[in-house]
């Protein structure tokens, strides 16, 4: 407890209550030895009034309230099943890169930089169709299911594409999410022990930027851990090779890790992960507190560490000797969208002076993000390698002259549009953000009427959404960006209905199918050319997340902003 | 009696009946693709087909009905599409923590609230009855979100003496009890403000009735008299309000768990709200409506009990 926090005052306890209150102030005493004294000394109200200027705990009291050797993590919402190819992230947010590890990796840091981790070499043939691998050798698997072989690969990628069934006793509807992963893969040999080919049908560059690094799906699980286990007890405590084996997991309380004794050390020493045990406390998705009951289990000691909390509150904090951390996330990516085929913004001149009329900045500072988090072009300059980056795409300020002009030409007045984030919790800032662009195109004569929760139709039905604005995730490779824009997605992620054939075409063509980063960032600027002229879409910022540890904790995360809990420390 | 049990225990089991009719039918009146929220940005065409037809919502919508009450009677409440578990052994984990905090809100209100409207009614105008009716007034006014805040705030966050997060564990009853006292309390404060006024008015009533004046002059003790003739007879409007305390509790419970990050069947249903997930929604409502059903017959039965005069109409024009 900060001294400094402190105030004096209240009535006095007597005296047979003070050593009580001593022993608290000094957080030698914790809750439940209090309860107890408290229950048979019969503290008086007076004494428990005299606690309410005790002055706020502060991070140095939340240290003192764990041990040093187990990290509570928490509450965050549950992953659903802790498989790779059956989850809700497909990127490397706890725990999966804590319990699996992949053939590659991006570490944490601010740079992309693949590093091999079950692999101990990744080569792509020069045709780009095939990409062999050679394991590193004597890799245990938790809980004795042997060491990873190239049988272990094989069944954990043809599982994604379902060239192998999910499990054992799989139902006929178990299938893997997130097979668009793998492109084209249409087998993986086994040629050794240790070494395998994946065979595509053409080449898919994201393999080696997105999946293998990246995605979940690209994470190695064991072959005989699956079929030993079957669906149900595999689901409940799965194998990897990860430094934190699973203890237990129940998805809307708690999921309990502890240290792997015998990690393989794929990546690094075992000794480089300090904590024996790491505790998740888990909330039904969307059940989680927010606010300042966010914070509220830090704050009283029964967490560590606690993520995605706002901006004011991290401000608070700061200052209370907590560590708070804005990992920024820059290829997630906050946009809205403009219903092409919706009789009223047909007329490109309409959306084009919607774009004019709408303020970035604005909608920017309404969410607490630094100005910088503006996107300069779809994508970002933090892409690895700068792959696809657009350093001359044009910057839509606001300009509201211009866009009464377009309006006045297009022949439109007394306009009045409908907007909503139809994925619900897709921004937590939506309602704010969509007030801003209310009030930015009343400005230009639009009326905005704001729909904090609209039907299905409002994206499936092309003539019944109008204006949409959301935050969608990214990943290190063009193609994760721009696969939401195609044709096949209208109705379901691409909320414009904007289908260009031309686009859908490199999409699934050079962008994938070429693997020169010359060529595929030319291939991502056209593409981006097209989606600009198309004035369906306003790119407004890309993300960052305010989290919260206690004194002295200081956390990692990947370039991305995903938290990488095994390497979270004490200093 | 006999008569007026199965009168009651039949618009019971009418009333589950038809909040399962609603349920089997609300997946077609909320927005949002059930199938597509539950895939995430992955969906693609073929995969929201094969959800949609896994949750059952490629057949006709009287079939729907048929299998999500028949399966209901054989206790198949179908899977949960994002964890992959049994829906019946989600409940079942979710449920016993939900049960606890509404009864312990329960006790709480009764235990404290009844006696405190003993209290001062029986010294009207003293120090103790403006007291309650001052801070009555603040606690009737209070959302039970808003309480559960300030004793999150204040107790666990500021002074530390409870937990604030979580149901914690039933192996270490002490630690579930500290997990439990403040969500209980934020549940039960409004009727901490609103049972003591409620019997204070209606002990006050009947001390006036004739049959009091009588027993008085007959020369019935004062304690006797109050404690034994006015009681009985004050206490009939407040077990007849039980079914609305229970009521009041169990939709309370949602926001005590989310606010406490309670697991229990409120984080659960408003989490499978969200996400579209409809065998686990309709699982969740379907046990709030038998608890809170059963809550209201109880509630019923106990002032049939102690007013015989009571029929069916009465019962139902009552707080139900």
């Amino acid at each position: 407890m900060r001294p400094d926090n402190r105030r004096t005052g209240g009535s006095t306890p007597p005296a047979h209550d003070s050593e009580v209150l001593e022993a608290l102030a000094r957080d030698r005493l914790d809750r439940s030895e209090f309860l107890r004294r408290a229950g048979l000394a019969g503290v008086s109200a007076a004494v428990a009034s005299s606690f309410l200027d005790t002055g706020l705990a502060g991070g140095d009291s939340a240290a003192a309230a764990s041990t040093s050797k187990t990290l509570r993590y928490g509450p965050d919402y549950p992953p659903g099943t802790l498989d790779p190819l059956v989850n809700n992230y497909d990127y490397p947010y706890p725990p999966f890169p804590t319990i699996y590890e992949g053939l590659l990796r991006y570490p944490p840091g601010t740079a992309w930089r693949a590093v091999n981790t079950l692999a101990e070499s990744v080569e792509r043939s020069a045709d780009g169709k095939v990409v062999a691998f050679t394991l590193k050798q004597g890799i245990p698997f938790h809980r004795g299911f042997g060491e990873v072989t190239a049988e272990d690969v094989k069944y954990s990628y043809e599982r994604a594409i379902g060239k192998q069934k999910l499990y054992p006793d799989a139902a006929k509807s178990d299938a893997p999410y997130y097979g668009s992963d793998f492109g084209t893969l249409q087998q993986v040999k086994v040629t050794g022990k240790y070494r395998g080919e994946m065979h595509f049908a053409k080449p898919f560059a994201p393999l080696l930027t997105l999946t293998l690094p990246y995605a979940t799906s690209g994470l190695i699980i064991s072959k005989k851990a699956v079929l030993a286990l079957g669906k149900a007890k595999w689901l409940a405590r799965p194998v990897g090779t990860g430094p934190y084996e699973i203890v237990s997991y129940n998805p809307t309380r708690e999921l309990v890790m502890r240290r792997f004794e015998a990690y393989g050390g794929a990546a690094g020493p075992a000794t480089s992960f300090p904590w024996e045990e790491i505790r998740f406390t888990l909330v039904a998705a969307n059940a989680a507190p927010v606010g300042s009951a966010k914070t509220a289990a830090l704050e009283a000691g029964d967490v560590d560490y606690t993520s995605s909390i706002i901006a004011q509150d991290a401000q608070r904090l700061k200052t209370g000797g907590y560590e708070v951390f804005l990992p920024p996330s820059p290829l997630n990516y906050s946009l809205m969208f403009m219903n092409v085929r919706h009789p009223k913004l047909k007329d490109i001149r309409v959306r084009q002076a919607i774009r004019y009329a709408i303020d970035i900045p604005s909608i920017i500072k309404v969410q607490n993000l630094p100005l910088n988090t503006r996107m300069d072009s779809f994508i970002v300059r933090q892409m690895p390698n700068q792959l696809g980056y657009w350093p001359d795409a044009p910057r839509h300020d606001r300009n509201v002259a211009q866009a009464k002009k377009l309006l006045q030409d297009a022949g439109v007045s007394s306009l009045s549009l409908d907007i909503a984030d139809p994925e619900i919790g897709g921004n937590p800032n939506a309602a704010a953000v969509m007030q801003v662009i209310k009030a930015n195109l009343a400005d230009v004569g639009i009326n905005v009427n704001i729909r904090l929760t609209v039907p299905d139709s409002y994206i499936s039905n092309p003539s019944a959404g109008q204006l949409s604005y959301t935050t969608y995730g990214g990943g290190p490779d063009p193609f994760y960006q721009f696969e939401w824009f195609t044709c096949s997605q209208g109705g379901i992620w691409n909320w414009a209905w904007w289908c260009n054939k031309a686009f859908s075409a490199m999409e699934a063509g050079d962008l994938t199918a070429q693997t020169a980063v010359a060529t595929r960032t030319a291939t991502a600027i056209k593409m981006q050319r097209l989606m600009d002229k198309s004035a369906a879409f306003v790119w407004t910022n890309s993300t960052a997340n305010y989290s919260v540890g206690r004194k002295g904790l200081k956390a990692a995360f990947d370039p991305n902003g995903n938290p990488w809990v095994q390497y979270f420390k004490l200093t | 009696m006999v008569e007026y049990l199965l009168k009651r225990l039949g618009l019971a089991a009418l009333v589950v009946v038809l909040s399962a009719v609603l349920l089997a039918l609300a997946v077609h009146l909320v927005p949002g693709d059930p199938a597509k929220i539950v895939l995430g940005q992955h969906a693609t065409p073929d995969l929201i087909a094969q959800v949609r037809a896994e949750m059952g919502l490629d057949k006709s919508v009287p079939r729907q009905v048929w299998d999500f009450l028949s399966g209901a009677l054989r206790g198949d409440l179908g899977t949960d599409f994002v964890y992959q578990i049994p829906v019946t052994t989600m409940i079942r984990e979710a449920a016993p923590n939900t049960i606890a905090l509404a009864l312990m809100s329960v006790t709480l209100s009764i235990g404290v609230g009844i006696p405190l409207g003993i209290s001062v009614a029986r010294r009207p105008g003293g120090t103790l009855d403006r007291l309650t009716h001052a801070v009555a007034m603040v606690l009737i006014s209070a959302p039970p979100y808003v309480t559960a805040l300030v004793l999150l705030l204040l107790f666990a966050v500021r002074l530390r003496w409870f937990p604030a997060l979580g149901a914690g564990s039933g192996s270490d009853p002490w630690d579930y009890l500290l997990h439990l006292l403040l969500p209980a309390i934020a549940l039960s404060a409004f009727w901490w403000g609103y049972l003591p006024r409620l019997v204070r008015a209606t002990m006050l009533e009947v001390m006036t009735a004739p049959y009091i004046r009588s027993a008085r002059a007959f020369g019935v003790g004062e304690r006797v008299v109050f404690y034994k003739f006015a009681l009985r007879n004050a206490i009939v409007p407040v077990v007849a309000l039980l079914g609305l305390l229970l009521g009041y509790t169990l939709t309370g419970t949602v926001y005590a768990e989310i606010i406490f990050g309670r697991q229990g069947l409120g984080s659960l249903a408003l989490s499978a709200l969200s996400q579209r997930d409809w065998p686990v929604i309709r699982a969740v409502v379907l046990a709030y409506a038998l608890f809170f059903t059963l809550g209201n017959l109880l509630a019923d039965i106990a002032h049939r009990f102690l007013d015989p005069r009571v029929t069916i109409g009465e019962a139902m024009d009552g707080p139900v």
